[in-house]
């Protein structure tokens, strides 16, 4: 199995319309996932061909959003909108222009290494699309993985040895770690191997 | 060539029963699990917003323990729902079994109303609890459950039962496990009950789905526990599909397109179901962007179905409300009836359809079932369900 991802760090800044403003209603109402993950998308308008279903997952799920409802003056209805998690992939669908099959995860810590671990057994006909989105400070990190067996560039060879466990030592920012990280070219958690091409 | 799944065991708990038998025989006595809420507990600027609206908040809740936390309420639901449908399951002898927690919110009243949470948010790396992901971790604790080959949470909103069944077929479908557990249940509190409040969503008196004078859903609370496999069993799981459009955040297509993709995906002039539950909200856009596509479906397929609703009964049950009506799909099949939608005025002029049944009980021979949703952010399901043994 292979993966290939793009790693993205959007600023969160609504203070100019943004260049896909038109495809997306209310773009102002969008919160800081939402907004981020649609600049991610578009800047990255050429990864999501070919692919057959999505998973969308994140450390903070949308805890930050449903804050923002909560310490409102007045309780906003479009902030609650933005704390249901499925209404935060409707960025990326209006962006890229993809409608089908999205499933969307929770899981705290280690939702993205708990979902890729699953991914990476399933039908090898289809392709999936992995989107982890966290918050660091007014950065949001939309990253984009791309799960497959034909897919025409990776930059990771997955294996699998016995069945598949998360390893609770391994969790979403010890692999983003290593995925930056020049001098790590391989890591395994439990029985799975994942391994840079260089 | 695909192993047929079935459905081994299932079971739920609404504001209006405690198991399945209790909901079918109250659901057939037109029960209504419609309360108002006790907000003395809330917090002060929730319950001031409350004071200064025209209705006072109600929903269909079950009955809790105050002392418990949201949490630990929804793992005891769960852990009922779970012992009752596990009874005659071979659980215990599967050596891969996966879980999936099907919720909107899950346990986020416990924290999310807190004086200094933003100290407590991730600020890249710490670690977070996540309202869903905590009452699976417990719900597994608390019921000593060791051999999970797979968990997952899906929050898909009001199709999250569906994602969850969608997924867990794909891991069967995979031989990933040979064994899933779908486990759903929300809570209905100040935060979710103010937010769809904000939203307009909610009716002034009481739910009327496909009724021409209806304004609006309720909100409800119920915990469910279904359980897959590849042995044969009564009831088979025929297919299941999700779809999201890309339209709009808070209102479907109008013409539905998204729903009216996923029936047609599963469905067929062989595999057609002659009873359907509607996702049937009780609000102006879901009932009649369902109406146009189960119109559409009968155009199509030149077919005639009854379509009932359960939301009238046991309200919205959010993350549950697919496995509400799920459990009710096979009741139908297993009584041999079909139970209507509660009604004062069953004249509806405004609907396409002409084929809702309501009020009365109708002896039906049902091979299949249809069972639908749609949710805010475009997203869609529908899941067919039938007979082991029909075509």
């Amino acid at each position: 199995m292979q993966i290939d991802y793009r790693l993205t760090e959007i600023p969160f800044d609504k203070r100019t319309p943004p260049v896909w403003g038109e495809k997306v209603n209310r773009w102002h109402q969008l919160d800081g996932e939402s907004f981020c993950l649609a600049q991610a998308t578009y800047e990255n308008l050429d990864f999501f061909e070919g692919i057959d279903r999505v998973f969308v997952v994140g450390a903070e799920g949308s805890t930050p959003t449903d804050r923002k409802f909560v310490t409102d003056r007045k309780f906003s209805p479009s902030h609650f909108v933005h704390t249901l998690p499925n209404v935060r992939s409707l960025s990326f669908s209006l962006i890229s222009g993809f409608e089908g099959e999205v499933f969307c995860l929770a899981g705290a810590s280690k939702s993205l290494m708990r979902t890729l671990s699953q991914m990476i057994q399933l039908d090898s006909e289809k392709s999936s699309l992995v989107i982890n989105i966290n918050q660091h400070e007014e950065i949001f990190l939309c990253d984009f993985y791309k799960v497959g067996t034909s897919l025409s560039k990776y930059k990771l060879e997955v294996n699998i040895f016995k069945n598949i466990e998360v390893n609770e030592t391994i969790n979403d920012l010890s692999f983003r770690n290593f995925l930056t990280n020049s001098e790590q070219v391989t890591m395994d958690f439990n029985h799975v191997g994942f391994r840079k091409i260089v | 060539m695909k192993r047929r799944i079935y459905i081994e065991g299932y079971d739920c708990s609404t504001s209006i029963s405690s198991n399945k038998e209790e909901l079918w025989d109250s659901i057939r006595l037109q029960k209504i699990g419609i309360q108002d809420l006790d907000i003395t507990g809330w917090p002060t600027k929730v319950r001031e917003y409350w004071s200064i609206q025209e209705h006072s908040p109600r929903a269909c809740t079950i009955n809790s323990n105050h002392d418990h936390s949201v949490r630990d309420e929804l793992v005891l639901r769960l852990g009922v729902a779970y012992k009752n449908a596990t009874k005659n399951s071979k659980l215990e002898s599967s050596l891969k079994v996966g879980f999936i927690y099907s919720a909107t919110k899950g346990a986020i009243e416990d924290f999310i109303w807190e004086e200094n949470l933003e100290a407590k948010l991730s600020k890249h790396g710490q670690e977070v609890e996540d309202p869903i992901d905590m009452v699976l971790e417990h719900f597994l604790l608390e019921n000593k459950i060791e051999n999970v080959a797979l968990k997952q949470c899906v929050s898909n909103a009001c199709a999250s039962t569906h994602a969850s069944l969608k997924l867990a077929k794909m891991w069967l479908d995979n031989g990933l496990c040979d064994r899933v557990v779908i486990l759903a249940a929300d809570y209905v509190g100040p935060f979710i009950q103010t937010g769809f409040k904000s939203l307009k969503a909610l009716c002034s008196v009481d739910c009327k789905p496909f009724q021409d004078n209806r304004d609006g859903l309720v909100l409800g609370e119920a915990a469910a526990c279904i359980i897959l496999s590849h042995e044969e069993n009564e009831f088979e799981l025929k297919n299941v599909s999700i779809y999201n459009e890309a339209h709009a955040v808070t209102s479907p297509s109008p013409d539905g397109a998204g729903l009216f993709n996923c029936i047609d995906s599963i469905v067929s002039s062989e595999q057609f179901p002659e009873l359907v539950f509607a996702h049937g909200t009780g609000t102006v856009a879901n009932d009649a962007t369902e109406d146009q596509v189960l119109a559409n479906i009968q155009e199509k397929y030149q077919r005639d179905f009854l379509v009932t609703a359960s939301k009238w009964s046991v309200g919205h049950c959010l993350g549950a409300s697919g496995a509400v009506d799920f459990v009710l799909a096979l009741s139908s099949m297993t009584h041999g009836e079909a139970i209507g939608i509660k009604a004062e005025e069953t004249n509806q002029e405004k609907l396409k359809l002409k084929s809702y049944l309501y009020n009365e009980v109708k002896s039906l021979s049902i091979k299949n079932v249809l069972v639908n949703s749609l949710g805010f952010g475009g997203t869609n399901g529908a899941i067919l369900v039938g007979r082991s043994n029909a075509n």
